[in-house]
């Protein structure tokens, strides 16, 4: 692990010389692999995305401004955007696993007191009926358990902002597995 | 498009050996430099 300090002078150096990123590169690989992973689901393609999103990186280093966020903000800003891209490009589905862990996090959150079972299901069907966008705030929220100062510095918005569309995407869930509870 | 099935988590991401596989800073600054040198 670098330290903050480590990392600004980096990238102070790579902005000089893009030779110099090798450090950053090797500090930040695994975040940025595990990121894509989880959302593509395919080391291959993982792998290809990853190297795409570092290109791009030593590609902007030079416009990069420190502002005090760490550099991993930055670089999961790229990968979210070449996710999104590889979505729309494909159209192809990610079948994506939760464990139950994963699915309680968001429970929780609801404040929902019915049968537990019941709600696994209508939770997994709201998740999949939910837009692109409202998932991602999810996923990062409740799955990932990202702070939202953190949301906030990789979506490029404030963290009252990052708050307020979270908890706007929760209450789309809610809807959408009261629609389901009514229609099962 | 992604879509969830209920199991195998969210967070499972392979081991550090499988990402090595595909860390290749030789490869990155080679496609770097063919990203950005000018039929």
């Amino acid at each position: 692990m670098i330290t903050r300090e480590q990392e600004q002078e980096l990238i102070r150096k790579a902005q000089k010389d893009i030779n110099a990123f090798g450090p950053l590169y090797d500090a930040h690989f695994s975040t940025v692999f595990g990121f894509i992973f989880k959302r593509v689901r395919s080391q291959s393609l993982t792998g290809e995305l990853t190297s795409l999103v570092f290109v791009k990186a030593m590609n902007s280093m030079s416009k990069y401004v420190i502002t005090g966020a760490p550099l991993s903000s930055w670089l999961i800003q790229i990968a979210l955007n070449e996710v999104r891209q590889y979505h729309r490009r494909t159209k192809k589905q990610t079948s994506v696993p939760l464990s139950e862990a994963d699915l309680v996090s968001v429970l929780s959150e609801l404040d929902d007191k019915q049968e537990k079972e019941r709600n696994m299901d209508a939770l997994i069907e709201a998740l999949n009926k939910l837009d692109d966008e409202a998932s991602i705030y999810v996923e990062m929220r409740f799955f990932e358990g990202r702070s939202f100062k953190e949301m906030a510095e990789i979506l490029n918005i404030s963290a009252d902002n990052a708050k307020v569309r979270t908890y706007r995407a929760l209450n789309r869930l809610r809807t959408i597995m009261t629609n389901f509870g009514t229609t099962k | 498009m992604t879509r969830y099935h209920a199991n195998g988590s969210f967070n499972e991401v392979p081991s550090q050996d499988e990402m090595n596989k595909y860390k290749d800073f030789g490869k990155l600054t080679h496609n770097y430099q063919r990203m950005t040198n000018p039929i």
